[in-house]
């Protein structure tokens, strides 16, 4: 998320809206918006239908305990950011993904996390709206 | 639900943002979306 934030001009040439989905209590989100600083949409659904929706299931601990995840977790540690301890409703096992779509409402690139590392980069995300990919924008 | 394949139509949704409104996913619109789905609070 911290990648694509920073890249989010880049985003908004391409005519791009990011929006950031989490299974926070919606009194939560305006307090994580401003601490994050982020300065697009960001939506609670507390009940993960959305989340099911688009086919996000919980994993295994074997896939969160990932050694690219536990090196992940290390390496923002490094760069000072605080881990935190999981919080009261918080499920370590959900999995996250990121989804673009296109202007008519199709799927153009649907990236299933595998692992809590696993997430496409702002470049490739990038590269899928190019207008050399596909029919992206002009 | 099985996972979502490019070329497929997005499921629309309603949630509430962090003002407490409703933010709509339509399928048509003049901007590209990306969503991204938390694992958890981060």
């Amino acid at each position: 998320m911290a990648e694509v934030r920073r890249r989010k001009e880049a985003f908004d040439e391409q005519h791009c809206t990011m929006v950031i989905v989490t299974f926070l209590p919606v009194t939560e989100l305006a307090a994580f918006r401003a601490q994050h600083h982020l300065d697009f949409p960001v939506l609670g659904d507390p009940d993960r239908q959305v989340y099911r929706l688009y086919g996000l299931q919980r994993g295994t601990w074997r896939q969160v305990l990932h050694p690219r995840g536990i090196g992940a977790y290390w390496k923002a540690w490094r760069r000072g950011i605080p881990i935190r301890r999981p919080h009261g409703g918080d499920d370590v096992l959900q999995l996250g993904g990121d989804f673009l779509i296109d202007p008519q409402g199709r799927i153009r690139l649907a990236h299933y996390s595998h692992d809590p590392a696993d997430r496409p980069s702002a470049d490739q995300l990038l590269s899928a709206l190019s207008p050399s990919h596909g029919d992206g924008p002009r | 639900m099985g996972h979502l394949q490019p070329g497929d139509w997005a499921p629309e949704f309603e949630l509430a943002d962090q003002d407490a409104k409703p933010y709509r996913l339509k399928l048509a619109d003049t901007r590209w979306r990306l969503l991204i789905f938390l694992r958890h609070r981060h």
